[in-house]
């Protein structure tokens, strides 16, 4: 009677063994086969999501305004008012303009901004946004001549990033705002006269940035413009970052810090340009 | 009929990845979005038949969607989530049948604890093979906005599945 009590103990602890060794097996098939295959799996599953991540992401946009308008009561007032003359200029102009014919306005614009630097750029549309590890998701990959590093802008010369990962027809970008980001930047002089004055751009995560770096005896003041300085050698010169809004001085500092005001505006943009010969160029 | 529940699992969590990196990010608070991959997952894996235990499948479904939104391989969400499941499971050791007014205050410590292991696993992860992971105090307040929905999740599918287990701490025996 023990024996065979014994017996199928062994036998269920047999059973036991086997099944954790097959799903053992099975779970490092499975990763080995993802990460084959994990470009094509990507590029799928993007090009797939893109329609519905495309009816979320305006839902979401719309959904906030309409959320941020009903908590905002001191200011609904006055930006109803705003709104209202905004509104009718904005009727005539959406009522002309389509979606084709509003993607070429911005390729032109971007084309004037960036005659005298020639880029070649490609017209991008943001597809998906990760706001807590500052990444976008844009819809142009390998097939578009995207590579890793090339600098993401606006039409209006306004640097939003860099591309980190690239699939067929996708692409990740980590903005400037990410804290692994670090751009050179200067003050937008048009003296010449005046001595450049330098610093970094350090991202502090959710969308902000802060200016570091900067000598102590620099002059910097609010209403600054800081644009790249093309230091590091991913960014072009003279693309946009931001305005100083306040700085911290501290003569007990062997540098001076600064909070910006950041010129992107990623939430109320879909339409980006990514510099696909800047290294060429250099 | 149980490869129709799979099915739905699988959209759920496609549905639920997609909310969670088109949707919620307008309804960031200080950069923090509810990670609803999690706490589905966590549901599931939660209120998990003893009878049917599907937890090695979700923890791949619910990795695999994860993954696909991080700049590196696939796998190591998926390995985080195997372990959360585990540890789930261990935890589990220690219900006994009671009081059912009390399982919240069960659920809501170990849904946390499971929060933080799976971001601390990603980290280390993100050090050894160096992607971007952003692991800051931003998680805590992730951590609370996911326990609205993982909350709100608890009782909407205790509302719909009546015949969950009724496990209980030991403590509130």
């Amino acid at each position: 009677m023990q024996y065979h009590i014994m017996n199928i103990y062994l036998k269920k602890r047999n059973f036991l063994w086997q099944k954790i060794l097959i799903k053992t097996v099975a779970l490092f098939a499975i990763i080995l086969f993802l990460n084959i295959f994990q470009n094509t799996i990507r590029n799928s599953f993007f090009t797939l999501s893109s329609p519905i991540s495309k009816t979320f992401l305006q839902a979401g946009n719309n959904s906030s305004e309409l959320f941020n308008s009903v908590t905002a009561f001191d200011s609904v007032k006055k930006e109803n008012n705003n709104l209202k003359e905004e509104n009718e200029i904005l009727l005539s102009k959406l009522s002309l303009l389509q979606q084709s014919l509003r993607d070429n306005q911005e390729l032109k614009t971007a084309l004037e901004n960036t005659k005298n630097d020639n880029f070649n750029i490609v017209l991008i549309k943001i597809t998906g946004l990760d706001a807590q590890n500052d990444i976008v998701t844009i819809n142009k990959g390998s097939d578009d001549g995207i590579f890793e590093n090339m600098p993401l802008i606006s039409g209006q010369k306004v640097l939003y990033g860099k591309v980190i990962k690239v699939y067929k027809n996708f692409s990740q970008v980590i903005l400037i705002s990410s804290k692994n980001s670090t751009v050179d930047a200067k003050i937008q002089n048009n003296d010449i006269q005046k001595p450049q004055i330098y610093g970094a751009i350090k991202g502090t995560g959710a969308l902000s940035l802060y200016l570091d770096l900067v000598a102590s005896d620099a002059e910097i003041k609010e209403g600054d413009t800081l644009v790249t300085s093309a230091l590091e050698g991913t960014f072009p010169p003279n693309l946009l970052i931001g305005k100083i809004i306040s700085t911290d001085k501290n003569d007990a500092k062997p540098f001076q810090t600064a909070h910006l005001q950041p010129l992107f505006n990623i939430k109320n943009t879909d339409t980006l340009f990514v510099i696909t010969n800047y290294k060429q160029i250099q | 009929m149980i490869w129709i529940k799979y099915i739905i699992i699988t959209l759920l969590f496609f549905c639920f990845a997609l909310l969670q990196n088109s949707f919620f990010p307008y309804f960031n608070i200080l950069g923090a979005t509810p990670n609803l991959v999690f706490v589905l997952f966590f549901i599931l894996i939660f209120f998990e038949p003893p009878a049917q235990p599907e937890g090695f499948f979700t923890a791949i479904i619910a990795g695999f969607f994860y993954d696909i939104f991080l700049p590196s391989f696939f796998g190591f969400s998926i390995i985080a989530f195997l372990v959360i499941y585990f540890l789930n499971k261990s935890a589990m050791h220690f219900l006994k049948d009671s009081q059912e007014k009390y399982r919240i205050f069960y659920f809501i410590p170990v849904f946390s604890a499971g929060f933080i292991i799976n971001n601390l696993m990603l980290y280390g992860f993100s050090i050894i093979f160096r992607f971007h992971f952003n692991f800051s105090p931003v998680l805590l307040i992730s951590l609370l906005y996911s326990l609205i929905f993982a909350c709100a999740s608890f009782y909407i599918y205790r509302k719909f599945n009546p015949g969950v287990p009724d496990n209980q701490l030991k403590l509130f025996k």
